[in-house]
Order: C-alpha cells, then structure tokens, then sequence
C-alpha cells in the first residue's frame, strides 16, 4: 500500500492523515499560513454563540480546501453533545461530529458511559461519530461497535503536550480493533509523538495546541505534515522488533585483523 | 401585537411577540454574512421554521455559529 494512499472515513477520502485543530493561534493569519503548510485531512471546528468575528472565521476555514469536522467540547452529558450535534448538522449540513462528553475538568478525560449512550444514539440518527476517547480497550472496542466512524484515544490529556503515554495500549487497540479507524486525539506535543503514533498503526492523529502555541506555527505544522507522512510509511514499511541484547548490523565474518593484540616491535604479540 | 423581554445569547434583547423569528434575527443584526444555527429553550429551530416561530416572553434564544476550535 502507498504511504500516500488517502484514508478513508465516514464515506470520505482525506488527502492527509494529519487532521488540525484551529483554535488558540496568535493570529488568523498563523491560521490559515498553518494550514497552508500542514495541508491537514481535515480541520476541527467548535460551535459557540455567535459574536463579533464569525464572517472572518468561517470565511477562513471555507477557503481552506478540507473538510470541516464540528466537534462538540465543552459538553458534559450525552444530551448535550446530541443537542450541540443536532445544532452543527444544521449549521454546517454535515452529519460528521467529533464527539466530546468531558467528564473531569482537571485531566478533560471523557466520561465513558455519557460517551457512548451519546454515540449510540447519534449513529442512530445518521451521523458519523468520530468518538473522542481514552485509550481503553473496552470503550474503544465498544464505540466501534456502536457505529463510530473513527474512534480517537487520546495520547495524553488535551493540551498537555506530553506525548504517547501509553504505547502499549495502543499496540493492543490496533491489534484487537484491525478494522476500527484509529485516530490519535490530544496530548500529542511533538512531531516525534505524532511520528510514533503513525509507526504503532495508528490511522491518523489529530492536534492543535503543539501548532497553535509553536513560536512558529506554520512551520511546525510542516515539521507535523511530515513526521506523520513518515511515521505512516514505517507502519507500512513493518519495523524491526526490539531486542534486549545488540546485534551487530555489520556482518562479523571475513574480519581481518582487528581482534589480533597489537604487536611490539619484534613482531610479538603484547602481553 | 406587544413587545416582550427574551434572552438571546444569555444577554436581555428585546422582542415582538408577533414578528417571525427570521425577522427578529435581522433586527438583532444577523445578517447572514455567516451561516448560524438556532435554538430556542435548548431545541434547534431549522432553518425552515423561523419565519414561522414566535417567541413568547422569557425564551431563550441561542443563536450559534462556528468558532475556533481542537
């Protein structure tokens, strides 16, 4: 398979397996110049009281050549996120939703059972639910089988830039979910995290805050294009196993004379 | 026809309870240079139904756009 090949999901062909979250860049220009760069597979979107600035901003994400996904942050309980889904339908005439129902303001961690009553019910109702997620196997397993496009565990806490905190867990989810779209949501701080969620199988990853906060956003949002396009063709390409031992890359035989001990004058060997 | 008070966007505005909501919006400066969505008491109107819907006093409209976000 191409590393470039496109991912498919909710009945769509995103060009990039990077998707970018558009809040809190210093300017709209950083935006939209970040964008540019990272030529994402698709952009994140949130709905809030309309106010002064709403023509510039949509403007912006409309120019932008990829597909809009709405989310629903800042919801607490399953109706909520229906309500706010209902809502974004209407006002994009999509029926794709980043499903988010926080259940802790400290860690933003979601609340698994408000999650999944949530899912359940808008899969029902023809959406296509990309589920933000924890990396438990259960829930995870649990929301691919409720009908969720993509389900998406986090690195870590939404935010806090600390990477792939549990590798383990997301070997584990690509083993038992090989058909679910996996897509590595929050927590991812460096084009390295990014990278390493690609070589463990993971479908895509989706960011924000490590291009938004970057000194320079647009070039950050390059240096994510290309982990994650690296990262993708090292899943594809199959990596080596780890050893706990070395193993010497340069074949030991025909060596010619380096194990001898160095000889003294006389053409002894030295004691 | 008799003015009311609602709340629109947790902010006191003032209404007519015999004007369609379409035309409230107008007059509360919605002018459709961006696309919004719009709920009253917590359910979306469609975007078929405000001209129709009339506000009675103390509803509480939301009028919701697309805004920045992860």
């Amino acid at each position: 398979m191409s590393p470039d090949a496109p991912l498919a999901v909710a009945g769509a062909q995103l060009r990039s397996r990077l998707l970018l979250g558009t809040a809190r860049y210093p300017s709209p220009a950083a935006l939209a110049a970040s964008i540019a760069a990272a030529q994402p597979g698709a952009l994140t979107v949130a709905l809030r009281r309309a106010g002064p600035g709403g023509a510039d901003f949509y403007s912006l994400v409309r120019d932008a050549g990829c597909p809009l996904l709405p989310n629903t942050a800042g919801c607490r309980t399953a109706d909520e996120a229906v309500a706010c889904a209902k809502l974004s339908r209407e006002l994009l005439d999509t029926s794709w939703i980043k499903l988010e129902v926080i259940g802790d303001d400290d860690t933003l961690q979601p609340e698994p059972f408000g999650l999944l009553a949530a899912a359940e019910r808008l899969v029902a109702d023809g959406f296509a639910v990309w589920a933000y997620a924890t990396e438990d196997l259960v829930l995870c397993r649990r929301l691919h089988e409720a009908g969720c496009a993509a389900v998406m565990p986090w690195g870590s806490p939404i935010g806090s830039g600390a990477g792939i905190a549990h590798p383990d867990r997301l070997v584990a989810l690509r083993e038992r979910l090989p058909d679910a779209v996996l897509i590595v949501d929050a927590g991812i701080g460096r084009p390295s995290d990014a990278a390493a969620a690609m070589e463990l199988g993971m479908d895509a990853v989706l960011l924000n805050t490590a291009v938004a906060q970057a000194q320079d956003p647009p070039l950050m949002a390059a240096a994510f294009r290309d982990a994650v396009a690296a990262g993708r063709a090292a899943w594809l390409a199959g990596t080596v196993p780890r050893l706990e031992h070395a193993q010497p890359s340069t074949p030991p035989i025909d060596v010619p004379f380096w194990h001898a001990a160095p000889a003294n004058a006389e053409g002894e060997a030295a004691p | 026809m008799s003015a009311i008070a609602v709340v629109l966007n947790g902010e006191h505005a003032n209404a007519d309870d015999a004007a369609g909501l379409s035309d409230l919006l107008r007059q509360w400066g919605y002018a459709g240079d961006f696309p919004f969505a719009v709920a009253v008491d917590g359910k979306l109107v469609p975007a078929p139904q405000l001209e129709q819907t009339r506000l009675s006093a103390g509803a509480q409209v939301e009028v919701i756009a697309l805004r920045q976000g992860g």
